[in-house]
């Protein structure tokens, strides 16, 4: 008798946690988002009315609850490239499959999500998106320099320093993934930091300020051009 | 890439100035903006139902019909909109593609239907989502099924044709018992002769009374023993010849010979040779009795008459591995029951359970749940176990079944559905003809009206009856009278064409008497046949009326009387006779007719020869001449 009792009530502890969690996931996809006006968001960012349809339209399809959290960020930023999974393979005595890594894209986009989400609210709205967009593809040129600065400046203390930097940076390795010609050599990416730090690290005291930054950028004529690239990508 | 994340591609874009400062290198040059003046909606009329969508989500997808250039051969000027043709309902999924990235399969729709839509639009059924992908490849395997066996069909029964050598005629008949009479008989006889062999093995070991001056019963077989020698060796010999004759036929005799046929055939007849052959010889003679035995697999000839004995060992050979799989858990059960219940009446006196193999005996009766009772455990130890025993027997055994019978069932029904396919196809096809044939007379009534015209001008008018949608068919038919103009022949009736075939030897007989009487003689139509600047084969025309026994004298009424204008398709027979030339009046023939590529065996329903035709031409039936 104690038995029966005991496997019915164990049933019933069991099934409370995994409804919680249910209901937990349920409350989550019902989060709906809706962006402010049209017209206001037209007088906030550098954009059309017709630009900023286009762009909620892409916005709406991929995430239709109006707000874009971490994973679904990495996702969509990971369909752009294809090739930057490693699949982990370990073999050490006996064989030990580790699930394929998604492309490691989402390192970068980790950062990317946090540059965007400036609230640190953990998911991107609308507004968020717009406004970042506004930023990177219609601001002046100090503004995407400061836009910039923001994505590397990881712990956001105002100073770029080495460690930072080579996350970043091996971030876009891994954006390449395994084949490549030449072969990636494990220490390209630190070879990389010390020529970004060489160059941008103006009184050598082994981080980078914003105007630090600033400056080195605008007397480099390459980078000048590339920020000019994506103007026209809408 | 999925669709949808095209439109994050400006974003993605945007997002790669971090890399900017980072490079050591200049960036390439962006490519151009096209001009994209062409936003915004489109608008897609399928027949009628209208759809519309962003001009972005179409181009999506290059490569389809809708997202390449290729959509603008289907754009109309006039409503300024693209106007497809199409199904509506099928579209709707083929848009929802492209506007959602996933391509799902309707249930309902046929899958023929669905396929055809997406190879018009350009899409590949790969990209169906895995929602509906397993069931789309269900139907679609079905399908496929369904269009062999169709064909298969059809193979078997085009064999027909008259240049097929003895041989081939032969082995058809053996396969086929129902494409001739002697093949049937054939058939029957030989299935009564089995029967009559199995019987006279069973009745010859019953006991059939007591000899005058024996005491101990004999059995029939040996009381009559030469009677049923006789029959036996009457059966033999029939079984024999059979198997020579189908060795003999056989298009490819090692596979023959290799086949399961063939070999229950030959275990058949062997002991009755066997016997003959070592008569009297004592040691061999156990030998000889244990041969008899398999006299019992001439039951398995029964076989060839019974499909349903074939489906059922089909599905055992293709239940092979459920099979192993309850003889191993059997063989498993067993041993450890047989085991378990040896030690638990090893303690009983006088217990049968002598041995393991032994407990086997018992196991098995008790797995099976037959209990003979022959042997039964006495101690309560033994008690237990063989009631545990025959529970769990029953279990075993009950769960490998439901997956044969399940096998079983498919099969069957599959071969059900062949046999019922194989029923409808005659009508179909002979409804199908009938439709058709419409079409063809179509055509020779055109040729009618078309001599008409260069006969008799004032007739030229009443003659070409307005028909529905004149122009197609006009340009059609003079299409196909180009043909007949390049290679110098005509088109004839499938039954001329069969009649000429048939009767080559008395078309040479018939005298080319020229009687025009319309009243007719049967004969009375082969003559004339002075074809208008045309040759034509001399055979069908001049045999035309010989193959048409039964119908001539309906010919020379209809040649008379005008006939009633209807709408209705004639059957082939009609068709036939009101393009036969009827009045023997003018020196020329139209007598053309279109011959079909069917299959020769069915004729068309329509024996009604006097029914309607789809014109009204009494001009025609005037002056068309032999």
């Amino acid at each position: 008798m104690g038995a029966v009792v005991g496997t019915l009530t164990m049933q019933t502890k069991q099934r409370r946690p995994s409804r919680d969690k249910a209901d937990d996931d349920l409350e989550m996809t019902m989060v709906c988002h809706r962006p402010e006006g049209l017209d206001q968001l037209e007088a906030q960012t550098n954009f059309s009315k017709r630009e900023l349809q286009v762009l909620y339209r892409g916005f709406k399809n991929e995430c239709p609850s109006g707000v874009v959290n971490e994973e679904t960020f990495k996702q969509i930023y990971s369909q752009f490239f294809p090739h930057g999974g490693k699949e982990r393979l370990c073999v050490y005595g006996s064989v030990v499959f580790l699930p394929p890594v998604l492309t490691n894209a989402s390192t970068y986009a980790h950062f990317l999500f946090n540059a965007f989400d400036s609230a640190h609210t953990g998911s991107i709205k609308f507004e968020d998106f717009v406004t970042a967009l506004s930023i990177l593809l219609r601001g002046s040129v100090t503004e995407k320099l400061q836009w910039t600065f923001n994505l590397y400046d990881i712990n956001r203390d105002g100073y770029i320093n080495k460690e930072e930097m080579t996350d970043i940076v091996r971030a876009i390795y891994d954006m390449m993934g395994k084949y490549t010609y030449p072969v990636l050599k494990t220490d390209a990416p630190k070879q990389h930091v010390d020529a970004f730090f060489q160059k941008m690290d103006k009184n050598r005291d082994g981080v980078v300020t914003l105007d630090e930054f600033i400056l080195s950028c605008q007397e480099d004529e390459n980078i000048m051009r590339s920020l000019q690239l994506f103007e026209n990508v809408i | 890439m999925a669709a949808g994340v095209a439109a994050w591609l400006p974003f993605a874009r945007a997002a790669a100035i971090g890399w900017m400062p980072v490079a050591g290198a200049p960036m390439p040059v962006p490519p151009k903006e096209k001009n994209r003046g062409q936003e915004g909606l489109i608008m897609l009329n399928v027949s009628g139902t209208k759809f519309q969508t962003w001009r972005d989500t179409l181009e999506r997808y290059p490569d389809t019909l809708l997202g390449s250039t290729e959509r603008d051969f289907f754009f109309h000027e006039d409503s300024n909109e693209y106007f497809f043709d199409r199904d509506p309902d099928i579209f709707r999924h083929i848009l929802n593609f492209y506007r959602t990235g996933k391509l799902h399969y309707p249930r309902q729709e046929c899958i023929s239907a669905y396929d055809e839509e997406l190879a018009f639009f350009g899409i590949i059924p790969e990209i169906i989502g895995d929602c509906c992908y397993e069931d789309y490849k269900d139907r679609r395997r079905e399908n496929q099924e369904r269009i062999q066996d169709d064909e298969e069909m059809d193979q078997t029964n085009d064999l027909v044709s008259a240049d097929m050598s003895f041989r081939e005629t032969m082995w058809r008949a053996f396969e086929n018992p129902h494409t001739s009479t002697m093949a049937l008989v054939f058939y029957y006889v030989t299935g009564f002769f089995i029967a009559v062999s199995v019987l006279a093995n069973v009745v010859e070991t019953v006991p059939c009374g007591t000899l005058p001056n024996r005491v101990k019963e004999v059995s029939c077989g040996d009381r009559y023993a030469l009677a049923f020698f006789c029959l036996d060796t009457a059966c033999v010999m029939i079984f024999t010849v059979e198997y020579l004759l189908r060795l003999l036929a056989a298009p490819s005799r090692y596979k023959f010979v290799k086949s399961v046929m063939s070999i229950i055939d030959v275990v058949a007849i062997m002991p009755y040779y066997i016997g003959l052959v070592m008569t009297d010889n004592e040691d061999v003679s156990g030998a000889f009795v244990t041969l008899r035995v398999f006299r019992v697999f001439r039951i398995f000839k029964f076989s060839r008459h019974s499909a349903g004995l074939r489906i059922l060992g089909y599905t055992l050979k293709s239940c092979a591995s459920e099979l192993g799989f309850l003889l191993f858990s059997l063989t498993m059960a067993i041993i450890i029951f047989a085991t378990v219940m040896f030690y638990a009446e090893k303690g009983s006196s006088a217990s049968k359970f002598t041995s393991i193999p032994a407990a086997f005996w018992y196991t098995i009766v008790t797995m099976t749940t037959l209990g003979y009772g022959d042997m039964v455990p006495k101690t309560i130890m033994g008690k237990i176990f063989g009631s545990i025993c025959s529970l769990s027997g029953v279990l075993v055994i009950a769960l490998p079944v439901p997956v044969i019978v399940s096998n079983f069932s498919r099969i069957y029904h599959q071969s059900q559905r062949a046999e019922k396919r194989r029923a409808q196809k005659k009508t179909r096809l002979a409804r199908i003809l009938a439709v058709k044939s419409g079409g063809a007379n179509a055509y020779l009534q055109y040729k009618q009206s078309r001599l008409l015209i260069e006969l008799d001008e004032e007739e030229a008018g009443q003659a070409l009856v307005c028909k529905t949608n004149p122009n197609f068919e006009e340009h059609h038919h003079h299409l196909l009278h180009c043909l007949e103009k390049t290679t110098n022949h005509e088109f004839v009736d499938e039954k001329t064409y069969e009649a000429s075939c048939r009767d080559v030897t008395l078309v040479k007989q018939v005298s080319r008497s020229s009687s025009i009487s319309s009243s007719s003689s049967p004969h009375g139509f082969t003559s004339c046949c002075a074809r208008r600047k045309r040759k034509t084969f001399n055979v069908p025309n001049s045999n035309m009326s010989v193959g048409l026994h039964g119908s001539i004298q309906e010919l020379s009424t209809i040649q008379i009387r005008e006939r009633p204008l209807t709408n209705s398709r004639s059957s082939l027979n009609a068709k036939f006779e009101e393009t036969v030339p009827l009045n023997c009046d003018q020196p020329y023939i139209t007598a053309a007719v279109i011959s079909m590529p069917t299959p020769p065996g069915t004729t068309p329903e329509g024996d009604d020869s006097s029914s309607s035709t789809n014109y009204s031409q009494a001009n025609i039936v005037r002056v068309s001449a032999l």
